[in-house]
């Protein structure tokens, strides 16, 4: 049972160091704030449908600079082991907008199954549970299960550690309230 | 790594997140708000990690965007079901909301169209009138829309009551059905959806058309309910006073008028039956009954009276539908 276990868990740690990305430089366009470790570049986009030269319809990220309630806005968090040690206990956070809603099962990461985890605020980031065990309750002392338009913050936890040079990549999908 | 894996493990253990299950207490329930334009929406991302045993924090670069103005409206008919109309009416109304669901303020003209096709009938547009007075429904104290001189301005998810005024042609029968649309149009940009008015909008930013196009339409449909009653009137009975039925001075003829909705699905609003007392005649005293309840002779008591002013019996039926049951009217006289 025990060489099996191991067996096991060995295939999900590879395809975790599989999905380490080679660094490509600083995305054009985001200001970048550097720490002496991680170098970490939030970008936010949105999809437009363009009809290209076959008459085919095509989905092009563009940059946002300004949009319309009930646009769908992607975020993208890019954390770059820019030092020379491996970072251990990476934990992204990110907020979401207030005048931002959370789309429903719009979190992606570059890396799966063990190494990472997703968890997901509706107090403010005090707290983090899987999306299926929020809850919530109103004002007249019901609980209910929270809706996406609930969640103030969304976590990611590396269970890997980053190793120098590498990158890695998190985000999620909102909509302008 | 793999002391890190444990740590995960642990934490999603459904045993250990049970325990530390929480509640969130929501501030409000109340409906979601659309962001007004100008509203930067600003984000940025936080990193702790560590390296070499000692924790870090790092922050992303933040990113900003500006909401524009949305110009969005919708239209709805509020009647709740089709307005019952009779041939020949005038000013009768329909009732509509108009609502900006854009996220700013907006100026929206408003137009009615009663030449539709699909419908049995053309109703014929008199006006339009804006709810003003704060009473409920149509009413004197409401303001006449005149185009491009009081349109609408509406903030953000507000809305107006609008009333179309319509005839009704004598020629519609019952049951048939005229429809008048109210069709609001934003001042400012209208066309395909994403349509641009560069800095048009509120606080200067573009005023961007939304799904509705910057116009949004409804229509409200009238029904003609035409009712006709039905008045047959008998002889119950004749009593003379030799014991048989003979028409002869000092018999006792007893009438009887039963009356219905024959037809239409209107309402017969206070329905009123006078019957003169016949010539040569005399009303017999405490006779007249509704239903065979007994009314008395006398006025202003119950649904029904001896009129001796005018030598006629007076009831009121109130209102009568195809679904009232028979009314039946009887009283008596005597041959003079």
């Amino acid at each position: 049972m025990k060489i099996l276990r191991r067996a096991a868990a060995i295939p999900l740690l590879l395809l975790g160091a599989l999905a380490w990305a080679d660094n490509h430089g600083p995305a054009t366009g985001a200001s970048e704030e550097s720490s002496n470790h991680l170098q970490v570049t939030l970008i936010s986009e949105k999809e437009i449908v363009e009809v290209n030269a076959e008459g085919e319809e095509v989905v092009r990220r563009i940059p946002v600079e300004v949009a319309l309630p009930g646009d769908e806005i992607i975020y993208s968090i890019r954390i770059e082991n820019i030092s020379d040690a491996p970072a251990t206990d990476v934990v992204v956070v990110n907020p979401v907008p207030p005048d931002m809603a959370y789309v429903e099962s719009s979190t992606f990461s570059s890396l799966t199954g063990p190494a990472v985890s997703t968890g997901f605020s509706v107090d403010g980031g005090q707290n983090y549970l899987p999306r299926g065990d929020l809850k919530v309750m109103d004002q007249t002392g019901e609980v209910r299960g929270a809706v996406a338009a609930d969640i103030t913050h969304i976590r990611w936890r590396l269970g890997v550690a980053l190793p120098v040079g590498k990158s890695t990549l998190v985000g999620y999908r909102a909509l302008v309230k | 790594m793999s002391n890190n894996l444990f740590q995960q493990c642990a934490k999603t253990n459904p045993v250990i997140r049970a325990l530390i299950l929480f509640l969130a207490i929501l501030g409000s329930t109340s409906a979601m708000a659309l962001t007004a334009p100008g509203q930067p929406i600003t984000n940025q991302a936080a990193v702790s990690y560590s390296v070499g045993g000692t924790p870090f924090n790092a922050s992303s670069n933040s990113t900003s965007l500006t909401v524009q103005e949305l110009v969005d409206i919708e239209v709805t008919w509020l009647d709740s079901a089709n307005v019952a109309v009779s041939p020949g009416s005038s000013n009768q109304v329909l009732t509509f909301q108009v609502t900006n669901i854009g996220n700013g303020t907006e100026t929206f003209a408003l137009s009615a169209d009663s030449t539709l096709s699909g419908d049995d009938f053309d109703p014929v547009l008199q006006s339009i009138y804006l709810e003003t007075d704060g009473v409920p429904g149509f009413s004197g104290g409401d303001t006449l829309y005149v185009s491009n001189s009081n349109d609408p301005v509406l903030a953000s998810e507000t809305s107006v009551i609008v009333y179309v005024l319509n005839n009704i042609p004598g020629g519609a029968t019952n049951a048939q059905t005229g429809d008048s649309a109210l069709t609001a149009t934003s001042t400012n940009v209208t066309g395909a959806p994403g349509t641009v008015n560069a800095g048009d909008g509120d606080v200067g930013t573009d005023a961007i058309v939304g799904a509705s196009g910057g116009a949004a339409s409804f229509i409200g449909t009238y029904v003609v309910s035409d009712v006709s009653l039905s008045f047959v009137k008998s002889v119950l009975s004749v009593v003379d006073p030799f014991g048989g039925s003979e028409p002869v001075p000092g018999a006792v003829i007893t009438y009887r008028i039963q009356v219905s909705v024959a037809a239409g699905a209107g309402t017969a609003t206070a329905v009123t039956v006078t019957d003169p007392i016949p010539v040569n005649t005399t009303y017999k005293t405490a006779s007249l009954y509704l239903n065979t309840s007994l009314l008395s002779d006398s006025a202003g008591n119950d649904a029904g009276e001896h009129d001796t002013g005018l030598n006629r019996i007076v009831v009121r039926l109130g209102d009568l539908t195809l679904a009232s049951a028979v009314q039946t009217i009887e009283f008596a006289v005597t041959i003079n």
